[in-house]
């Protein structure tokens, strides 16, 4: 900040000094009219000339102080001439200075306007830099509190979700245990239940098998016997066969004692002697079959195995 | 037909669970057989031509079969008709009548030739097992017969069989003032279509086919005196083979033909002897004090069996067929006798008498068990068909000798029907050659 003599110029001042400036000029201007070509003026003062009886000696003397009063003026004049022009230069000069002062106070003070322009935006922008830098320090905080909270939101969540399917897998748990022990209490009722009935029906059974055992026993005695020897009177073992023959035929018959098949399930090795057999089983059709129905179930499919004793007996 | 059913025994019956018997396991052991043959129902054939057939070859065919003892022919009253080609079979008919076979053909003339074919079925399956055409003369229809018959006999039991075969033997014909004449005949393995190819006022014994089936062996007295000869079939050339002093008796061909084993006692008592047919070299093989005869050759040719009384009876020995150490190998019964191997090589059938007379027997070799097959007093010269199924055998029938044949279980025997005199010593040929 320029400060000129310690006055601070303001363009007021500077209208004042120019005024005062110019009206010093404009009195000089009139005092000094020398220049012109005699103009009875009224305004001119000086002493008015008095020509008549003056001694030569005395004009001489007269004439020398005239011409000496006359070069007095002229030099008193050269004087306030250059008095004048001094002053005229001390005041361009001054002007000048003045202008300079002005020019540069202007410039100062453009400098000084474009400084404050750029100190402001420097500090706009320091402060826009700041405001953004607190701004993104801020979002980042934000951010980072939001994925801190996201975080800590997620850690919970999955803590309780473990938590709850821990919870869950107890309360399972105990509840199958519960089940579990409901169930074997259950299976437990129902094994004693059964086993009571069993028991029952054991002594019911063995009541009945007592009686049945004779039937049985006939049975088994009568008609698998019956049906042993009719399949052996069938059975024309060959006399050529090799001995140790045996064949395993599986026998499905109907109720009345039919042959519906006779299948060959483990052969003797010899298709002579495996022929034999299945011939004889449907030769033997039908076989001696009980009527009961009972005995059918018993008896719809079995196994015979052909293992003759001996080839002479 | 008797069937004889031994008491069905019960073995095991494994019941589980008799009131839940939906799924019951039951099991029956059957180890007794019926004792009859497979039975078989022979169809007679159609006959499509002049006159009556040369032979009724269903008739051969049911013989045959039957004499085997491996079948048993169904009566032909109680056929419910009588098909003659496929499609006039109804196996539910024979299924009723429980025959396991069924044989169907037919014999056509064309000209003087005949066409005889033939189908077998399998009546439980309704399967035709097998079933063939021959192009035939009259004279080769019996040997056709045969011939359909081992086709049949092998279809049904898995073996060959000997039917187209022939047998020898001997007859003798006394006349009314009771001078013998002696024959040596051949006929077909059933006993007919018999022809004589020797005939002498002497006896005759002891014949024996070549392993070829060529040409037979005998001992004949035509000489006064015993001589072995060699005679051929096809045009009855003879050769005098063994002449020795003293016995020269019971020719037996070894397995390849060239050699003959026989017994002579030019040396002192019978003994064992090889003789090599060209070579005519002798080699003996036994040498003791007893008497050494009827030699017969294993089927390798390894061995020799023979009859010797060294330990005081008859009994049956064996060595090798090159000599050596005679290992007495029968033990039962006080006589045995006339040894001769089964094809197998691991039996023999042989006479024996275990205080009861003369029947016939086979022996296990391996088993060293003997089985008598007959009960007729006084059997001779059993010999085994060449399958070893049946056995051929002379015996007594009414005071006559007779030929025999019999299955090698002793279960069928059949007297053959030989037509005139007594006949003795059979001898079974090997397998024939296919026409």
């Amino acid at each position: 900040m320029n400060r000129v003599r310690g006055v601070k110029l303001t363009s007021r001042s500077v209208v004042f000094a120019l005024a005062v400036h110019g009206l010093i000029l404009l009195l000089l201007g009139l005092s000094i009219d020398w220049k012109s070509d005699s103009i009875p003026m009224a305004a001119n003062q000086a002493a008015p000339v008095q020509a008549q009886a003056i001694a030569a000696a005395d004009l001489d003397k007269e004439l020398k102080k005239i011409k000496d009063r006359e070069y007095e003026k002229i030099k008193k004049q050269q004087d306030e001439e250059k008095k004048l022009k001094e002053l005229k230069e001390e005041q361009e000069r001054e002007k000048k200075k003045l202008a300079d002062l002005e020019k540069k106070a202007r410039e100062a003070e453009a400098q000084r306007v474009i400084e404050e322009q750029q100190r402001k935006e420097n500090e706009a922008k320091q402060l826009a830099l700041a405001k953004e830098k607190e701004k993104k320090e801020q979002t980042e905080a934000e951010k980072k509190r939001k994925e801190d909270e996201a975080k800590k939101k997620r850690l919970a969540e999955q803590k309780k979700k473990e938590e709850e399917a821990k919870r869950l897998a107890e309360e399972k748990k105990r509840e199958a245990a519960e089940k579990e022990k409901q169930r074997l209490a259950e299976l437990k009722r129902q094994e004693d239940l059964k086993r009571q009935q069993a028991e029952r029906e054991l002594q019911d059974r063995l009541e009945d098998e007592r009686n049945e055992r004779l039937a049985t026993s006939t049975f088994t005695n009568q008609y698998v016997a019956a049906i042993q020897q009719k399949v052996s009177s069938n059975w024309i073992r060959p006399p050529g066969a090799q001995q140790g023959l045996t064949a395993l035929v599986a026998v499905r018959v109907t109720p009345a004692g039919d042959v519906l098949s006779a299948r060959v399930v483990r052969g003797s090795g010899d298709p002579i002697f495996d022929r034999s057999v299945i011939n004889a089983v449907l030769k033997a059709s039908p076989l001696p079959f009980p009527q009961d129905p009972k005995f059918y179930e018993f008896l719809r499919e079995f196994n015979l195995d052909f293992r003759p004793d001996h080839l002479v007996s | 037909m008797t069937l004889r059913f031994l008491t069905v025994r019960f073995i095991a019956v494994i019941l589980t669970g008799w009131c839940a018997a939906a799924q019951a396991e039951i099991t029956i052991v059957i180890d007794k057989s019926g004792k009859g043959g497979v039975p078989i129902a022979v169809v007679p054939f159609e006959w499509r031509g002049s006159g009556a057939p040369p032979h009724q070859v269903a008739d051969i065919i049911e013989s045959n079969l039957s004499r085997s003892g491996r079948f048993d022919a169904i009566p032909r009253e109680d056929f419910l008709n009588t098909p003659h080609e496929r499609s006039q079979v109804k196996f539910t008919d024979w299924k009723l009548l429980k025959a396991e076979g069924l044989v169907v053909g037919r014999v056509v003339q064309t000209g003087n030739d005949f066409q005889v074919e033939f189908e077998l079925f399998e009546v439980f399956t309704g399967k035709s097992m097998v079933g063939l055409r021959y192009n035939v003369r009259a004279n080769q229809m019996r040997k056709i017969a045969h011939q359909i018959s081992d086709v049949i006999y092998e279809a049904l039991t898995g073996q060959p069989g000997a039917f187209d075969t022939r047998i020898a033997y001997v007859t003798v014909e006394t006349n009314s003032v009771g001078s013998r004449t002696f024959y040596l005949e051949v006929s077909d393995s059933d006993g007919f279509g018999s022809r004589k190819i020797l005939k002498s006022t002497e006896p005759i014994m002891s014949p024996a086919w070549s392993p070829d089936g060529s040409q037979l062996a005998y001992v004949s007295f035509e000489e006064r005196r015993s001589k072995i000869y060699l005679q051929r079939l096809s045009d009855g050339q003879r050769t005098k083979l063994a002449e020795y002093g003293g016995l020269n008796s019971a020719p037996a061909w070894s397995p390849d033909g060239r050699r003959l084993a026989m017994a002579l006692s030019h040396e002192g008592n019978p003994e064992i002897y090889v003789l090599d047919v060209a070579s005519r070299q002798l080699t003996r093989l036994t040498r003791d004090r007893g008497i050494d005869t009827e030699p017969a050759w294993s089927p390798d040719g390894q061995h020799i069996v023979f009859t010797s009384g060294r330990s005081g009876r008859p009994q049956i020995y064996r060595m090798a067929s090159n000599g050596g150490n005679p290992q007495r190998i029968t033990f039962q019964g006080n006589y045995n006798a006339r040894a001769s191997y089964a094809p197998d090589g691991e039996r023999l059938t042989l006479i024996t008498n275990q205080g009861g007379g003369f029947h016939t027997a086979v022996y296990f070799i391996n088993s060293r068990s003997l089985q008598v097959l007959t009960k007729t007093l006084v059997d001779e010269s059993p010999t085994f068909a060449p399958n070893g199924a049946m056995i051929l055998y002379a015996t007594k029938s009414r005071g006559r000798g007779v030929l025999a044949a019999m299955s090698a279980d002793g279960r069928v025997r059949q007297i053959l029907k030989v037509q005139q005199g007594d006949v003795r010593e059979p001898a079974w040929s090997p397998l024939n050659r296919k026409l």
